[in-house]
C-alpha cells in the first residue's frame, strides 16, 4: 500500500509517556526535588529524568516512529526495534530512577543499578536513532524537516553518552581525578544538548511539516541553509565550551555567549518561517492543535531571553531554572500535548475508517474530538505553566507546587479526551462503526 | 458537452463523498484529482495525488477513489494512478 504504514507501537509510547508526565507533575506538586531541594539533588534528578526521558523522550520517540516514514516518504527501516526499545526504555528508566532514589537514601538498591539502567536506555535510544536515520537517509533528497531531525539525533547521542558517563561517576564505578570536573563541566552540556539540541531541534524539524500540513501553507521558501548552519554552529559551540575552559580558563563564558547568540539567531529564522506560514495559510480558521502548537513558541522566545538574562545576571532571579522550565513544560510539552491532540485522533481515524472510506459514510477526524473541552484543558495547562515560571522567578515555592497540580489536572483532562478519541466516543452514533470498520485497540494499532 | 467533460462531471459527483481525513473536504475540491480519462472503451484512468507525499492515508484514498468510481458504474475497469508530478500545493484547492 502506498504511503507510510500506521506505526503499531506509537500509541503504547504515548500512553507510557502520559503516565510519566502525570507522575512527574504529581511529584513536583508534592514538593519532591527542586525548588524545595537542591537543583542537583537526587530527588530533582528523579523528577527531571521522569519528565525528560519518560514523558518527552517517549513522546518524541513514539511520534517519530509514525512521522519519520511520512517525512521521508519511505518505508520505515528496522521498524521491529520499536517494541523491544519501549520495553528497554521503561526498564532502563525505572533502574535509573531507582538508582537516584538510592543515591538520596530513599531506596536501598546497589548504585550499580544506575549504569545498568543507562546501558538499557542507551541501547534503546541508539536502536531507535538508527531506525529513524536509516529511514531518512534512504531517500536521495532530504528535506528541511529530515535534516533537522538528523541534527536532533546527533544531539541525542551526545546527551545519552554524557548521561551514561555520569551514572558511572555517581555510582562510584567510574572514579578518576577528573570525575568532579566532568560532572561540573558536563552537566550543563548534557542538559542543553537534551533540551535545546535533541528535543527542541527535532520539534522544530517536525513542526515545519506539521504546521505546513495543518495550516495548508506552502512548504517552500524556508531559510533552510541559514537555519541548519546556525543550529549546527550553536551545538558545536555548546559542545566545545568545556574544552575551551580547560585550554583557556574563562573562555567557556565567551563560547557560551556565542552559542546563545547562534541559538537566538536560529530561533529568529525559525519564527520568521512560521510567521510566513501563518500569513500564507489557506486554512483561515486554525484548529486547536495548531493554535496551541503555535502558542507554545512564545515560551521558546521567552526561554532564550531568560537564558541571556541568566548569563548577564547570574545572581538575579532564577532565570536559569525558569528558562529550563519554560522550555520543558511550555515549549516542548505544550507543543507535544498540542500535537498529541491531533495525532491520536488522526491515527485512530485511519485505523477505524481508512479501510471503509468510499464504501460507507464515515466521521471526519475532527468528529473524534470535542474541541470546546480540549480548549479548556489547554488554557488551564498554560495558566499552570505561566504560574510555574512566575513561581520560579520569584522564588515562590507554593506557587510552583500549585502550578504543577494545575498542569496535572489539565493533562489528566486531556488524557481523558484522548481516551474518548481512541474509543470513538465522540463520533456520531449512526456512523460510529459502519460495516467493515474495526474499533481500534486503546494502546496499540491494528495491523491493516 | 464532450465525453471528457461528461466523465469529469460524473467523477466529481462520484467522488464528492471521498473526504481527505485531515482537511475534511472531498478530494475533488482539494484538487487531488488531476485527471480522469477513458483510455479505452470502458477503461477509466484517474490520476491523483495526496497533500503530503508519504501520508499514511494515501493507500486508503486511492482505494476509496477506485471503489467509488467503479461502484458508480463510470467504467467497467478503473485504474488509479498516484502521481506527485506536479506536487500538490494549497493553490490547487477550489476556494
Amino acid at each position: 500500500m502506498p504511503g507510510a504504514p500506521i506505526s503499531r507501537w506509537t500509541m503504547s509510547y504515548f500512553a507510557v509517556s502520559l503516565v510519566c508526565l502525570l507522575s512527574g507533575l504529581a511529584a513536583m506538586g508534592s514538593g519532591f526535588g527542586f525548588p524545595s531541594g537542591d537543583v542537583g539533588a537526587p530527588d530533582t534528578l528523579v523528577v527531571v529524568h521522569l519528565l525528560a526521558i519518560g514523558w518527552l523522550g517517549l513522546l518524541f520517540c513514539g511520534a517519530l516512529l509514525q512521522f519519520v516514514p511520512v517525512l521521508a516518504a519511505a518505508r520505515p527501516r528496522f521498524a521491529s526495534v520499536a517494541a523491544p526499545a519501549l520495553v528497554m526504555l521503561v526498564f532502563g528508566l525505572s533502574a535509573l530512577l531507582a538508582g537516584f532514589l538510592s543515591l538520596g537514601g530513599r531506596a536501598g538498591f546497589d548504585l550499580a543499578i544506575m549504569p545498568v539502567g543507562a546501558a538499557l536506555l542507551v541501547s534503546a535510544f541508539i536502536a531507535l536513532a538508527v531506525s529513524y536515520a536509516a529511514t531518512i537517509l534512504s531517500r536521495p533528497e532530504i528535506d528541511l524537516s529530515g535534516k533537522l531531525v538528523l541534527v536532533g539525533l546527533v544531539s541525542l547521542l551526545v546527551t545519552i553518552a554524557l548521561g551514561a558517563t555520569f551514572t558511572g561517576v555517581l555510582s562510584g564505578m567510574l572514579s578518576t581525578e577528573w570525575s568532579a570536573e566532568l560532572l561540573l563541566r558536563g552537566l550543563p552540556v548534557h542538559a542543553f544538548s537534551g533540551v535545546a539540541g535533541w528535543m527542541s531541534i527535532t520539534a522544530v524539524g517536525v513542526s515545519y511539516r506539521l504546521f505546513s500540513m495543518f495550516m495548508l501553507a506552502p512548504e517552500s521558501g524556508f531559510s533552510t541553509r541559514r537555519l541548519i548552519a546556525g543550529l549546527v554552529a550553536a551545538l558545536a559551540m555548546l559542545w566545545v565550551s568545556p574544552f575551551a575552559a580547560l585550554a583557556y580558563p574563562g573562555a567557556d563564558v565567551a563560547v557560551e555567549w556565542i552559542a546563545v547568540a547562534l541559538f537566538a539567531g536560529a530561533l529568529f529564522v525559525y519564527l520568521s518561517d512560521v510567521f510566513r506560514m501563518v500569513r500564507s495559510r489557506r486554512r483561515k480558521t486554525l484548529e486547536l492543535n495548531t493554535l496551541a502548537g503555535v502558542g507554545s513558541l512564545v515560551y521558546l522566545l521567552a526561554a532564550v531571553v531568560m537564558v541571556a538574562m541568566h548569563q548577564l545576571f547570574p545572581d538575579t532571579l532564577a532565570f536559569g531554572p525558569a528558562a529550563i522550565y519554560a522550555l520543558a513544560m511550555g515549549w516542548l510539552s505544550g507543543l507535544g500535548l498540542a500535537q498529541l491532540y491531533k495525532i491520536v485522533p488522526f491515527v485512530t481515524w485511519l485505523e477505524a475508517y481508512g479501510p471503509v472510506m468510499g464504501r460507507a459514510a464515515v466521521p471526519r477526524v475532527q468528529d473524534l474530538v470535542r474541541e470546546s473541552r480540549g480548549r479548556s484543558w489547554f488554557i488551564l495547562y498554560h495558566a499552570g505553566v505561566l504560574l510555574g515560571v512566575a513561581g520560579l522567578l520569584c522564588g515562590a515555592e507554593l506557587a510552583f507546587h500549585l502550578a504543577a497540580w494545575v498542569e496535572f489536572a489539565a493533562v489528566a483532562g486531556l488524557a481523558v479526551e484522548l481516551f474518548h478519541a481512541r474509543r470513538l466516543g465522540y463520533a456520531p452514533a449512526d456512523i460510529r462503526l459502519p460495516k467493515g470498520a474495526v474499533r481500534p485497540h486503546l494502546l496499540f494499532a491494528n495491523q491493516i | 458537452m464532450t465525453s471528457a467533460t461528461l466523465v469529469s462531471d460524473r467523477i466529481a459527483a462520484a467522488l464528492s463523498d471521498v473526504i481527505d481525513p485531515e482537511i475534511g473536504r472531498n478530494v475533488v475540491d482539494i484538487g487531488l484529482i488531476y485527471s480522469a480519462e477513458l483510455i479505452a472503451e470502458d477503461h477509466l484512468l484517474i490520476r491523483m495525488t495526496t497533500t503530503t507525499r508519504g501520508c499514511p492515508a494515501t493507500g486508503f484514498l486511492v482505494d476509496a477513489v477506485r471503489e467509488r468510481a467503479a461502484s458508480e458504474g463510470l467504467a467497467q475497469t478503473v485504474d488509479v494512478e498516484l502521481t506527485y508530478d506536479p506536487p500538490w500545493s494549497p493553490d490547487m484547492m477550489r476556494s
